[in-house]
């Protein structure tokens, strides 16, 4: 079996789960929490980590095997290979999805007349040959590719912060009508922030899976979070909540409130360097989607199912789906993901529990 | 080996074919630096079947000028105000679209200098018009002329005529906001006159027109004559209330002169505050940056003082009392004096006169401007709602803002200190 460090999980689930809902999710936020958006922000994660924790005592219970074989001691092997193709379904929807609006983005933003489809894919094709070679090249990369989120991030909040155009009176009136408008604006968000259910693919390769706990905080909370609210915050604060609620990518508007000589175009510059992001999402999700596939079917290995998953997926996110349609799609996909990343895992855990299957005689 | 070759040869032909369809050589582009917008009466158009007739010209009709009170109905969303129709340049308008073109290869050595990669004899700018019933239209139409396509990535100044303004900017902001090369950090102003008029001032010391104003801009700090925006924070003040003031451009031939404010109330130009108004406005705004102030002599008949403002800092506590809005304004100033036209001994006593007398005289600017923007506009350009919105939104929630506006009472408190007095007693 393959295997990758304490360090790789965490780089993983990082770049899994930033994408380009990360810079749309400041607009939710402020449309329905208003001037405490960052509050919300914040308690995102704050409902995420029970979401997390079911997952985490999931995969847990069985630490050496992987979710198709588990799914199906747990659920007998007809329910529990349909929940591993649905969950193979989930995530190449996921990824058709986040390829269309990344087309979007790049049609609006970088490169008018060249055909979206070929951008996606190139990325595919290169996600392609990445998954083939297994999770460990995926982990590896995923690493170095970290370094250029995490980079693009400190670069444009530096330079934001700099350019002196933060009103920090965007943060007024504070809890206008009580904690609960920000804490529900925070748990509707909980579905947005896609890839958390990628953990339970991740999970049987990790090599030390005492460290599991702590780099899943560390991803978690030690950097997804840090990068969400830190966006959330200084998105807010540069826009405005009325400007911020009419933008459509949040992020990408705040990169063009930031004009630094000879590099006037900086949304360009952030949108770049933030393929990085969805390039890692997508191979993470091609490879969970093929993993998931193929336990399911019982094929002994991935690779074949890799190139089919492409060709299914290149055809989704080829749909001419209008953005107004995407963004409805995308608010109603929050609630899919809420199902595969709270009521299946939980469900999983709580027949496992019951049927006494797992736990630590494994 | 071979398959690292592989990946690096897909990642090099990605990286090198991707952007095919959108290469455009920096020669093929037309830099656009300043937009200029103003309003036109309808062109003939051409039907849509060719039938070698022309359309009709609709009949003429007078701009209305709505009055400033009705311009005030409008509103943004997290606010519980109500929605702006967005104006447009109706049927009988259109829009005309002035742009300075930037000339590369003459923007070479110094601005207003010699120029180099043989740009000495070519003009640095290339400024034309082209009109159309949306600023996207007008904009597209450069290119049948200028031959080559329009870049708005650099654009620097966004200056729309009065004509335009008092239409409706809705319709001018829209293109801007939308598109995908115009940064937030354009800046944006209205024109005493015609926006083309502006373009056409042939600066002495830049090359630029766009360079041109936003030196004229970045000034703000020694004069205080107007109020700069760009379009990020243009877009947050029309979000919350549709009322905001931007600085005034006025045009003449070789310069073009950068003092007062437009009001924009209702998303539209309503009217001007002059220069002395405008610093006043801005004190209240919590944005003035310095400039300086003249009073009279204290106890001396015809001598002068001029006050130089270090800094300036509000602050805003609104209340409801009985049957209105009150708002308690305090003002702090610190400063020193400048100069000096009166042979009073520059002591102690004389320093806490000038320091009385600048209160005084700013008091009863800021005292004006308020009257005035209540009175004859009925417009909270000041952001005083955004104010009130922020500090107690129970309150704002219970009062039709747009009807207590006008009625509401000031209290204004000014404290000036005079810190020092130059180099000579």
């Amino acid at each position: 079996m393959e295997s990758i460090t304490p360090h790789q999980f965490y780089a993983l689930l990082v770049v899994a789960i930033l994408e380009l809902g990360t810079i749309r999710i400041p607009r939710a936020l402020a449309e329905a929490a208003g001037a405490d958006a960052w509050l919300s922000a914040i308690a995102v994660f704050v409902f995420l980590t029970p979401v997390v924790l079911i997952n985490l005592v999931l995969a847990r219970r069985f630490p050496d095997e992987y979710f198709p074989s588990y799914s199906k001691r747990i659920l007998g092997s007809f329910l529990g290979g349909a929940l591993s193709f649905l969950y193979a379904g989930y995530w190449a929807v996921w990824m058709s999805l986040v390829l269309i609006e990344f087309g979007h983005i790049v049609r609006v933003v970088l490169l008018e007349k060249t055909p979206s489809e070929l951008v996606v894919l190139y990325m595919l094709l290169v996600g392609l040959y990445l998954a083939r070679q297994g999770l460990g090249p995926i982990a590896r990369s995923a690493e170095i590719l970290l370094l250029v989120v995490i980079l693009v991030v400190v670069f444009s909040l530096t330079l934001t912060v700099a350019a002196g155009g933060l009103e920090f009176t965007s943060f007024l009136p504070f809890l206008a009508d009580g904690p609960l408008p920000p804490l529900k604006a925070g748990l509707r968000a909980v579905g947005e922030v896609q890839g958390v259910a990628l953990l339970l693919v991740l999970y049987p390769f990790l090599r030390r899976k005492a460290q599991a706990l702590r780099a899943t905080v560390a991803a978690m909370w030690g950097t997804v979070a840090v990068i969400v609210v830190g966006l959330a915050v200084v998105t807010q604060a540069a826009l405005g909540v009325s400007e911020l609620i009419n933008t459509v990518w949040p992020v990408l508007s705040l990169e063009r409130v930031v004009k630094i000589p000879f590099l006037e175009r900086l949304d360009i510059v952030f949108l770049m360097f933030w393929a990085t992001a969805v390039f890692t999402t997508v191979v993470i999700a091609l490879y969970g989607s093929a993993h998931m596939l193929a336990g399911a079917l019982g094929f002994k290995t991935h690779q074949v199912l890799l190139f089919p998953l492409l060709v299914v997926t290149f055809l989704m996110s080829s749909a001419e789906i209008p953005q107004a349609t995407l963004e409805v799609l995308g608010q109603a996909f929050g609630f899919v993901t809420l199902a595969f990343t709270v009521f299946f895992p939980g469900l999983l855990l709580l027949v496992a529990a019951l049927r006494g299957v797992g736990g630590v005689r494994g | 080996m071979r398959r690292s070759l592989a990946l690096v040869i897909l990642l090099l032909s990605s990286a090198i074919l991707i952007g095919c369809w959108d290469r455009v050589e920096l020669e093929e582009r037309a830099f656009i630096m300043t937009i200029g917008i103003d309003l036109v009466k309808a062109e003939k158009t051409e039907p849509l079947e060719d039938t070698g007739v022309w359309q009709e010209e609709p009949p003429p009709q007078a701009a209305e000028l709505p009055s400033a009170r009705k311009e005030v109905r409008q509103g943004g969303d997290v606010t519980g105000l109500p929605a702006t129709p967005i104006p447009g340049p109706g049927k009988e308008k259109m829009y005309k679209v002035t742009v300075e073109i930037a000339n590369p290869g003459a923007m070479g050595g110094d601005q207003g200098g010699g120029g180099g990669g043989g740009g000495a004899s070519a003009p640095a700018n290339w400024v034309l018009s082209t009109t159309g019933d949306t600023i996207s239209e007008a904009i597209s139409e450069l290119a049948t002329r200028t031959g080559r396509r329009p870049y708005l990535g650099h654009l620097m100044m966004i200056v729309v005529g009065e004509d335009a303004a008092r239409e409706g900017l809705g319709g001018v902001i829209d293109f801007f906001v939308r598109s995908g090369e115009v940064t937030r950090t354009a800046k944006f102003m209205v024109a005493a006159g015609e926006a083309a008029d502006v373009l056409k001032v042939k600066p002495k010391l830049d090359r630029l027109i766009a360079v041109y104003l936003e030196r004229t801009l970045q000034s703000r700090e020694v004069t205080s004559r107007f109020r700069e925006r760009d379009l990020n924070r243009l877009l947050r003040d029309l979000r919350f209330d549709n009322a905001t003031l931007v600085a005034r451009v006025t045009p003449f031939e070789e310069e073009a002169k950068v003092a007062g404010a437009g009001i924009i109330a209702g998303n539209r130009l309503v009217g001007y505050l002059g220069e002395a108004e405008t610093r006043a406005a801005l004190l209240i705004l919590g944005e003035l940056a310095g400039g300086t102030l003249v009073i009279p002599c204290p106890d001396e008949d015809g001598g002068r003082v001029t006050y130089l403002l270090d800094e300036a800092t509000r602050t805003i506590r609104p209340e409801w009392r009985e049957d209105h809005l009150h708002f308690s304004v305090e003002i702090e100033m610190s400063g020193r004096v400048a100069e000096r036209t009166c042979p009073s001994p520059i002591n102690p006593q004389f320093l806490a006169k000038v320091g009385e007398g600048v209160a005084a005289q700013v008091e009863r600017e800021v005292t004006f401007v308020l009257k005035k923007l209540q009175r004859d506009f009925g417009a909270d350009v000041l952001q005083l709602g955004e104010e009130l919105w922020r500090r107690d939104p129970k309150l704002w929630r219970r009062i039709d803002w747009r009807q207590e506006f006008p009625r509401a009472t000031f209290d204004i408190k000014v404290k000036v200190k005079v810190t020092a007095y130059g180099q000579s007693t």
